[in-house]
């Protein structure tokens, strides 16, 4: 009986560890982050765009905190701007009808992910995001997307 | 053997059925396969925010807006010293010596092995407070005259800890009351007050493993050492 119960110490154990984000692993347990990849501050961050239809944006942010303490997570505070083919920049907004969208902190090692829609009353023919936002920081980090890609 | 298999079903009962910090927000599960939550199988809208019906925004971050939990699993050694009923003839044991007190203790322990299950609830940054299950998987056949050995027993905990993210070390106050397999014709429900200190090493960072070692306030050569498990909500215990 007690050779069982250190049976299931050790599964325990070897569970618990491989949850823990490794830094620059960009990965959540064996799936790798997708799109681009960007380390800012305490965050690893990888950022991609999932088109939906030509006047809706979908972008999938994948983050792990690769700090030994916790970290603002803030996809609110996510600069978005669209560009249409005349040149025009528009500020993209979050599709947010429960208002959900907030500043989280993540704990440290840990990883999530989320998918926000920016919709957008033009065609858009390229998307950037200020990744460094996210985690409030400065110089703005701008990673850009063709709607063509 | 039921005390054993009592002891399993509480550590099953006060584990915690989902470890990972991170959310699952837009996989695709296929239909009838378990998942984190099993509410949300068909996402909606491909689980983004404000489509989808569940899981809420930001639960990836949900353990750092919970308090701050600890659940212990853990192998006790206790070693308790031997009692002697009082008796107005000292003729019932060579051992004993009788006096006025209800019992007195004479040189020798007897050892006992415990299971303990635990769970801390964090008051601030450095205290806590808890509740404690222990108990004994085995049962003694034959016990020498005066030994006592471990069967079960429950405690309240209050006890205060800090660290950094390579160790944590505490101390703590127990409390509560315990039952005693005794020969004995004393009471064998007995109250505990055991102070105790432990350390524990970060292995993951959600995850301990460490050492205890107390005693008790109110019997003097009553003893505790130990080893244990520490799953934690927070990582590194909220550095």
């Amino acid at each position: 009986m007690v050779a069982r119960e250190a049976n299931f110490f050790v599964i325990a154990a070897l569970v618990l560890a491989g949850c823990a984000y490794k830094p620059d692993s960009f990965r959540q347990g064996s799936a790798s982050f997708r799109g681009f990849y960007i380390s800012v501050d305490c965050l690893d961050l990888g950022i991609d765009h999932r088109k939906r239809d030509n006047r809706m944006d979908v972008i999938a942010y994948e983050f792990g905190n690769r700090c030994d303490k916790p970290v603002v997570v803030d996809l609110a505070a996510a600069r978005v701007y669209g560009r249409t083919a005349d040149g025009e920049e528009v500020e993209l907004y979050a599709f947010d009808p429960m208002s959900e969208i907030r500043p989280v902190r993540i704990d440290a090692r840990a990883y999530g992910r989320e998918a926000i829609e920016y919709p957008s009353s033009h065609t858009l023919d390229r998307v950037c995001i200020d990744a460094a936002a996210i985690a409030h920081v400065s110089p703005p980090n701008w990673i850009c997307f063709n709607r063509r890609d | 053997m039921p005390r054993t298999v009592a002891a399993l079903t509480v550590i099953a009962l006060a584990l915690p059925s989902h470890s990972s910090f991170a959310d699952d927000t837009f996989i695709a599960f296929p239909p009838n396969v378990a998942t984190p939550y099993p509410d949300c199988a068909q996402l909606a809208g491909g689980g983004v925010v404000g489509r989808r019906n569940c899981p809420p925004y930001g639960m990836w971050g949900a353990a750092r807006e919970a308090p701050y939990i600890t659940v212990g699993l853990g192998v006790n050694f206790r070693r308790l010293p031997r009692r002697f009923a009082a008796s107005t003839s000292s003729s019932t044991s060579s051992l004993a010596r009788t006096t006025g007190a209800a019992t007195i203790t004479e040189p020798g322990t007897d050892t006992s092995y415990t299971i303990v299950e635990s769970i801390d609830l964090a008051l601030t940054s450095f205290s806590y407070v808890g509740l404690e299950i222990e108990i004994s998987p085995s049962m003694p056949e034959h016990l020498a005259p005066g030994a006592r050995t471990f069967a079960a027993g429950a405690q309240a905990v209050l006890g205060l800890r800090g660290g950094n993210r390579h160790l944590k070390l505490g101390v703590e106050l127990a409390g509560g009351g315990r039952v005693i397999d005794s020969t004995g014709n004393y009471d064998a429900d007995e109250p505990v007050l055991e102070a105790r200190a432990f350390g524990d090493l970060w292995v993951t960072p959600w995850f301990t493993v460490g050492a205890l070692v107390g005693a008790s306030v109110i019997d003097r050569g009553d003893w505790v050492t130990g080893v244990q498990l520490g799953f934690h909500s927070w990582s590194y215990g909220g550095l």
